[in-house]
């Protein structure tokens, strides 16, 4: 009973997530169609105002319009959030699988890999590539993919572990399957709940690095209206005119919120235990 | 009573020694096993927990890892090529093909997230090279041949929606795909309902006739032996200690620890008498004794025994035994 309570609230907080997220998406998608401003047009005679029907979000210093900015910008940071953990997931998977099934030294040399980046605090890490590469779209992707692949990483390995020691992988190799054969095909989709579980994880945490690189001023290059940048401009009207910071604040605050109960439910979900039950068999 | 295995052997497994580690903490798991098995031939290996009959049953497939493992030594010849020295490609088209292995555990022998029948058919489709079509119209065959109920509809399921009995029956199926010419199963009922256990042999003895194969049953249980094996391997510690054709075993048997293990068996009729315990356990195989390596838990042990290793000598023909008790007709058997 207590666990079917919780599975309905777990459940319950999914839908949540996954309304948030779509809600979001299709402001991403469709708002920037449907209007005809340019966010990015700076018409100074309209500077600082207030939220109004013309200006739902008001306008920034520039006179730019706040909800097109916002709106736009979701599509940026999504589109940059979704790029990085696209490649944290192939790129950290196929590291971390191929290390916790081959063990011996393939594994130690990974592993110490994905140590040492980890060894370095992500912001930290993601500024020092960013101050190499220089600030444009795609190095902030290619920065926060390095920081995130061994987070990816890690967690392909442990399930691999466990899964290589059990009889099936003997039984397919029994039968003439080749280790990557035995690696993609047998272990690989026994392992996939966890890595949909840790790439949502994942998502959250680069939407939100990629709005500090934006707020530090090295993400992606203004006047690209990402939220991060959005951020960065507000700062210096903080006290005075704090609207234009908190619109785009609470827009990447719900959508992370979004994410990650979205990512609770899917992991309760795809909990074999949780699973649903098969007809059971009689002999 | 002739074994037919000399004549021309399907597979000869001569002086296997496969170890664990190195240095101080090596671990003989397998230290000179030999045996032969004939066409058609089955051939029981048993032995008690650590004895290493599951190390030698995967070496045969050469599954067992390296590293952690190490083939240190031996040969083991099938149809006269030795395995030992194939490469992995060489060794991939044998396995499912001409050898195929089924496993104790049916609970976790079969990948959970794919169907039975995908499973089934993965040997036919790596080896045979048949389409996804054929392969399945053939999985259902086999599920058929092996007397699962609605095949048809089992095919498509998920291992988890089968009984255990199922899963194995599902295994034997999938390892017999290729219909190969020796079938190692490693404690293929133990993990299974006695009613269930009494099915899955008579299944796989019935499979063997039909498809003239040879079989490799590793078990710890004698009952089992007596009821499908021809002939019956005795391992202790890492070798073969005695062997003999199954009615020889039970009949006369000659190494102290063959004599033990079958007094441990309760028997229903006659009086009720106190079972045979053999006192002491298995010697960790990183530590064993010096001489044979029984001695120390050994009723009849003489002061040879601790010096040196018994060689194996033949009672009858085809009757082997490694027991100084034998070996010196001389010395009297201590009570």
């Amino acid at each position: 009973m207590k666990a079917m309570l919780r599975h309905l609230r777990s459940n319950r907080l999914a839908l949540v997530g996954a309304i948030i997220l779509l809600a979001v998406v299709l402001i991403a998608i469709f708002v920037p169609l449907l209007t005809s401003g340019d966010p990015n047009r700076i018409a100074m005679q309209l500077k600082n105002r207030l939220p109004s029907f013309d200006h739902p979000f008001g306008t920034d210093q520039f006179g730019r319009d706040l909800f097109l900015r916002v709106a736009l910008g979701s599509r940026l940071s999504l589109m940059i959030a979704l790029a990085i953990s696209t490649v944290a997931l192939v790129v950290g998977t196929l590291f971390g699988i191929v290390a916790g099934y081959a063990g011996g030294w393939v594994d130690a040399v990974l592993s110490r890999i994905m140590d040492s980046l980890m060894a370095f605090p992500s912001i930290l890490l993601a500024l020092g590539i960013m101050a190499m590469l220089g600030a444009s779209t795609e190095n902030v992707i290619v920065a926060l993919s390095l920081v995130y692949i061994p987070r990816m990483a890690r967690v392909a390995r442990a399930p691999v572990l466990a899964q290589k020691e059990l009889d099936y992988v003997d039984a397919a190799r029994s039968c003439g399957a080749s280790h990557m054969r035995v690696l993609f095909r047998h272990i690989l989709p026994n392992i996939v709940s966890s890595l949909i579980v840790q790439v949502t994880v994942i998502f959250a945490y680069a939407m939100v690095a990629e709005a500090t690189l934006g707020f530090l001023g090295i993400g992606v290059p203004p006047p690209a209206p990402t939220w991060g940048n959005l951020l960065a401009d507000g700062r210096r009207t903080l006290m005075t005119i704090p609207y234009q910071t908190v619109f785009p604040a609470i827009a990447l605050g719900i959508t992370v919120l979004g994410i990650n109960f979205f990512g609770d439910g899917l992991r309760d979900l795809l909990d074999p235990r949780m699973r649903g039950s098969g007809t059971a068999a009689v002999e | 009573m002739t074994t037919p295995a000399e004549a021309s052997p399907l597979i000869a497994v001569s002086n296997l020694k496969i170890q664990f580690g190195r240095g101080g903490s090596l671990v003989r798991a397998v230290d000179g096993v030999s045996f032969t098995v004939a066409r058609g031939e089955t051939l029981g290996i048993v032995g008690e927990s650590g004895s290493g009959k599951s190390v030698t049953a995967r070496a045969i497939l050469r599954l067992v890892q390296t590293p952690p493992g190490r083939y240190a030594g031996g040969e083991i010849l099938f149809e006269g090529e030795d395995l030992l020295t194939k490469s992995e490609a060489g060794m991939r088209a044998i396995r499912g093909n001409r050898i195929s292995m089924i496993f104790q555990e049916p609970m976790t022998s079969l990948t959970p997230v794919l169907t039975v029948g995908y499973q089934i058919a993965e040997s036919l489709r790596l080896h045979q090279k048949l389409s996804a079509s054929e392969a399945r119209k053939t999985a259902v065959a086999l599920l058929q041949r092996v007397r699962i109920a609605d095949a048809e509809r089992r095919v498509d399921e998920y291992p988890h929606q089968l009984s255990g009995g199922m899963r194995q029956r599902a295994m034997i199926a999938m390892a017999l795909a290729c219909r190969p010419k020796l079938l190692v199963a490693d404690e293929p009922t133990t993990a299974l309902d006695v009613t269930i256990q009494a099915q899955v042999l008579a299944l796989l003895a019935e499979l063997r006739t039909e498809l003239g194969m040879s079989i490799i049953l590793i078990t710890h249980n004698f009952g089992v032996v007596a009821e499908v094996a021809d002939r019956v391997a005795v391992m202790y510690a890492g070798a073969v200690v005695e062997t003999a054709p199954t009615a020889q075993i039970f009949r006369d048997p000659r190494h102290p620890y063959t004599k033990g293990l079958l007094g441990c068996i309760p028997r229903l009729e006659g009086n009720a008498r106190r079972l045979n315990a053999i006192k002491g356990s298995i010697p960790a195989p990183g530590g064993l004794p010096t001489g044979c390596r029984f001695h120390p838990r050994c009723p009849s042990a003489m002061p040879i025994c601790a010096a040196q290793d018994p060689p194996e000598i033949e009672i009858t023909p085809g009757h082997m035994t490694k027991c100084w008790l034998d070996s010196q007709p001389a010395a009297e058997v201590a009570p």
